[in-house]
């Protein structure tokens, strides 16, 4: 029922009048008379207030103010306990906070859904294009993302898989997508050996309305070259991203910033400075290229170190938190390195930017030795999730400026 | 087989395509006879430098049975040159030369046969005798001969209509084409039908030699503009760009724009019209300007309907974007109330688009007005006051907040509207003053601590309140603040609000997700919302004295009160308390009334 509350144990249910009713028989203990002192906006509906949210949120780019007004739409529907107006901004909220740079908070919204509609199937739409079927396509950014957490053990994530594919294999959809993460998960826990079997695992399964749209497959299937540290077979698989002929919401943002450093060590100088160019602006200010923005900041170093000065600190907030701890090693290596490249040069003392929101100003100086030991501690949960010591090994080295840059590190 | 034959050409092919894919509309023979007549007399200017030039259009009859014809007093052409470039499509006589000529694709006479069946051309070369009369037919034969009769030096094209193409041949059909394609070209051209005789052209760019810093000339230009683009104008800003060899005007909007909507701009070729309806000439961001430029150096797409998207046409639109830029820093320092009233207007947009670029919202950061404890000012004279500036993240911890910051000689800004918050975040960076979020370190510090004589008063009242508040895992702290007449506060930061969304979903998740949530945000590692109560309010006081059970139901009330003037959804649990201890409360009151 909309606009209500509704006791669980009683089964009492309180109107949204009687809501205001209680809220003034409490007011003797605060003070109201301050300026707009509000209560909620009952008259708009929880529906149509939670659905005005989501509608502005629709209406911005991918960054913070969009997961920003999503969020308050899930405010909203839940404050009305209006779980179909919740559930309609959950999924948008999915959506803004796995585009926008905060997988964590798209993971939240995404347990609550598939919790509520395992609780109720009956209620969500299973139809092509329905909640559920739109549930099945976010379930894809949420394994991807949630393989790249040190916290998540291979075994949490073997279940989620399987889970993930139990749904699929269940409404008739193909496995592809849940192959390609078996994939996914294989690079990013650099376990190279199983890269080739993998690809040709995901390429087996035949595409369905489930399936990534073919710039995210064209740029995985480079990501997996650049895996296999093959940068000849990366390119030409890459070739329609590089020539403009495909694109999406990431991609080629994401491929450049996977292409820069490989292309950069091979030589290819005129290549990797085009991309260097064109990185900030596709960038913006969405922390969900983080890890384009840690490449070009590493690249920086090694070849503009003065514009190496100046892109760290446009960057230097995305270190820390937000996006996926493996996304964010590579910013952190940049920073770093551009630390140091600030002591050299006589500037360790400028400002590096604000680390975290609740902290001052960190300079280079300060910044370097904690972001180096963010960087080794994060490596070390990752080679203990991964049971192995490449993480470590490669960031150690990326760290020293001595590692050979391939996908993802 | 191993003889190289020559491609056939089907001429009826050719013009289908023209027809169809390369031209917006057939009215573009117009455009392309007057481009042909311009060039030619480029042609022989090169040659006698003191020749001005004139083209004349003539209109015999009307519709169907019309004849119209364009005749120039250029350099003519001579049979070798009716062979090569009228007669071989894709060859031009411009090609080398591209600079000088607007026309360099030789396929700009072939165009008449969309409107028309057979072109007559007449002519004699300068320097040369003779006379030629080339008839061209739309099934792709073409007749030459020689004259008897001397033709006057330069060209002239007769067209017929075909019957689908009368319309076209209307005198003000012909005149408004005309005007329309060819009304900045620098040569005199002169339109007659039945009496009927119009002149345009020859004149100078409409911007041309205006000083628009002038009250006369910037009233000149902006009515140019609104008359041209349909819009009302609130500036006018000169164009001049070096890497196209350009020259015009950006006009600045006076009604409100979407960002992704590009506008459309007005672009000519060496003063022949390109387009009406061309975007990409300015960068994204400067999509609340409309502009109208001459360029001479930019490549034509073959339809010459816009330009080519290359590295030139990609410097002219940086050189446009610092012109603009230049412009909107120059007005900030000049004429603040141009600024306000720009900013006014393209407000909402301009608030996206800044957060998207940071080097963009460094033109007005300080002119952008924000909502706070000043009212709705710009960000500068927040600045200036010189006091501390922070703000919060929504209209609810604003309105708890405000009176707070006041007693404690802060101005607070509401962040609660779209993109306010993270542009108050990158004004920090951008103006290099602290404009820092109100958050707990802030109130823990801030607010005074009590007194020995108010902690004394307040007794065990925190430990009863930590006792209290511990199941709801929140924190009571212990303040002494003005106003006193507010109770207690209740901080909600980002941190707080995630772990109360980790909290609604695990109460509904999966076992499987439950699982995944902790592993990604441990519950030891969550937040906590604190609960301020201030010693030096009344209640709190008396809240302080042994009240018994009365205490742990009043701060369990304070405390789901806050949460809901805060608007924060109720968990399971809080939801069990309100209904239990409004019910207490209650029975408390009817008790005690019963009693009395």
């Amino acid at each position: 029922m909309p606009g209500s509350l509704s006791t669980v144990q009683t089964g009492l249910t309180v109107s949204v009048y009687a809501e205001r009713a209680l809220i003034l028989q409490v007011c003797w203990i605060v003070d109201l008379s301050a300026r707009g002192v509000g209560l909620p906006s009952h008259g708009m509906g929880a529906e149509n207030e939670a659905d005005q949210l989501i509608d502005e949120g629709y209406g911005m780019a991918y960054g913070a103010d969009r997961i920003r007004a999503h969020s308050e739409a899930v405010r909203v529907a839940d404050l009305h306990q209006d779980v179909e107006a919740g559930f309609r901004a959950r999924q948008a909220l999915i959506q803004s906070a796995n585009m926008g740079g905060d997988p964590n908070l798209a993971l939240v919204a995404f347990a609550w859904c598939l919790g509520q509609h395992d609780a109720n199937p009956d209620r969500f739409s299973l139809e092509e294009g329905g909640h559920f079927t739109n549930l099945l396509w976010m379930y894809k950014w949420i394994v991807e993302r949630t393989s790249e957490h040190p916290g998540i053990s291979r075994s949490k994530l073997a279940d989620l898989i399987d889970d993930m594919s139990q749904r699929y294999r269940d409404r008739g959809f193909s496995l592809r997508p849940v192959r390609k993460l078996q994939l996914w998960s294989s690079m990013n826990m650099l376990d190279r050996e199983k890269v080739p079997g993998a690809v040709a695992d995901w390429l087996r399964h035949g595409r369905d309305s489930l399936s990534d749209c073919m710039a995210c497959d064209v740029d995985w299937e480079a990501a997996a070259h650049l895996a296999m540290r093959d940068l000849p077979l990366a390119r030409q698989a890459a070739a329609p991203l590089f020539e403009n002929r495909m694109r999406c919401a990431e991609v080629p943002t994401l491929t450049y910033g996977r292409f820069l450093l490989p292309l950069s060590q091979a030589g290819d100088n005129a290549e990797a400075e085009r991309l260097a160019h064109q990185i900030p602006r596709r960038i913006g200010t969405n922390r969900d290229f983080v890890q384009a923005a840690g490449t070009l900041v590493v690249y920086l170093v090694e070849h503009n170190p003065r514009e190496a000065l100046r892109a760290a600190p446009r960057y230097s907030a995305w270190a820390l938190t937000g996006e996926t701890p493996l996304r964010r090693l590579l910013l952190m290596i940049g920073l770093v390195r551009a630390s140091r490249l600030a002591r050299e040069m006589g500037k360790g003392g400028d400002p590096l930017g604000i680390l975290l929101p609740s902290e001052p100003v960190t300079s280079f100086d300060e910044g370097e030795p904690r972001l180096y030991r963010e960087a080794c501690n994060l490596a070390d949960a990752f080679d203990k999730r991964n049971g192995h010591s490449r993480v470590g090994d490669a960031v150690r080295s990326h760290l020293e400026g001595t590692g050979t840059w391939w996908w993802p590190l | 087989m191993s003889e190289r034959d020559p491609f056939k050409v089907d001429l009826r092919g050719i013009v289908d395509v023209f027809s169809n894919h390369l031209y917006s509309s057939p009215t573009v023979f117009v455009r392309e006879l007057l481009q042909n007549a311009i060039d030619a007399i480029t042609a022989r200017h090169a040659v006698e430098p003191s020749h001005g030039g004139e083209i004349s259009i003539r209109l015999v009859g009307d519709g169907a049975g019309a004849t119209l014809s364009f005749e120039d007093d250029g350099i003519g052409l001579n049979e070798a040159d009716v062979h090569v470039f009228l007669s071989t499509i894709g060859q031009s006589s411009k090609r080398d030369s591209s600079t000088d000529f607007l026309g360099q694709f030789g396929i700009g006479i072939l165009s008449c046969f969309v409107v028309s069946d057979e072109v007559t051309l007449v002519t004699r070369k300068l320097g040369s005798s003779k006379s030629l009369r080339w008839i061209g037919h739309s099934d792709g034969t073409y007749e030459l001969a020689s004259l008897e009769a001397s033709a006057p030096i330069g060209t002239a094209v007769y067209l017929r209509p075909k019957i689908e193409s009368a319309p076209l041949f209307n005198a003000a059909k012909v005149i408004d084409t005309a005007r329309h394609f060819g009304g900045l070209l620098p040569v005199r051209i002169t339109f007659t039908h039945e009496g009927r005789r119009e002149e345009f052209g020859g004149e100078p760019l409409p911007w041309q030699g205006i000083d628009l810093k002038s009250d006369s000339g910037l009233s000149q230009v902006l009515g140019y503009g609104e008359a041209l683009f349909g819009d009302r104008m609130m500036a006018a800003i000169p164009i001049k760009s070096e890497a196209a060899d350009a020259t015009g005007v950006a006009f600045l909007l006076s009604e409100p724009r979407s960002v992704h909507v590009p506008q459309n701009h007005r672009a000519y070729l060496r003063r022949m019209l390109v387009s009406d309806s061309l975007t990409g000439l300015t960068p994204d961001w400067a999509y609340f300007v409309r502009c109208v430029v001459n360029v001479n150096d930019l490549r034509p797409t073959a339809g010459r309907e816009s330009f080519y998207e290359d590295e030139k046409l990609e410097k002219f639109r940086e050189e446009v974007g610092q012109i603009v830029r230049a412009w909107l820093e120059e007005t900030g320092r000049r004429d603040p109330d141009l600024m306000a009233q720009f900013i006014r207007i393209h407000y909402m947009a301009l608030k996206a688009l800044a957060t998207q670029d940071p080097e963009f919202y460094e033109l007005f950061v300080r002119w952008l007005p924000f909502e706070g404890t000043r009212g709705m000012i710009p960000l500068g004279d927040y600045l200036d006051c010189g006091r501390e500036l922070h703000y919060v993240s929504d209209h609810d911890a604003y309105r708890q907040l405000a009176g707070v910051a006041r007693a404690l000689g802060i101005e607070l800004i509401d962040g609660g509207f779209s993109y306010d918050t993270q542009l108050l975040s990158l004004a920090q960076e951008l103006i290099g003053r602290e404009i820092s979020p109100l958050d707990d370190n802030f109130l823990m510090q801030r607010l005074a601590d009590p007194t020995a004589e108010e902690s004394a008063i307040a007794g065990d009242f925190v430990a009863d309140a930590q006792r209290v508040l511990g199941a709801f895992r929140a924190q009571p702290i212990l303040k002494g603040f003005e106003p006193v007449t507010v109770p207690a506060l209740l901080s909600q930061s980002d941190s707080v609000a995630y772990g109360r969304q980790v909290r609604a979903s695990r109460e509904v998740a999966l076992p499987l997700f439950i699982d995944v949530l902790d592993a990604v945000s441990p519950p030891e590692t969550e937040s906590l919302p604190l609960l301020v109560f201030n010693v030096r309010n009344e209640l709190v006081r008396a809240l302080c004295g042994k009240l018994g059970e009365k205490r742990e139901l009043a701060i369990q009330l304070l405390y789901l009160h806050a949460l809901m003037l805060a608007h924060q959804p109720l968990s399971t649990s809080e939801l069990e308390l309100l209904q239990k201890a409004t019910l207490q409360l209650l029975m408390q009151g009817l008790g005690t009334a019963r009693r009395d």
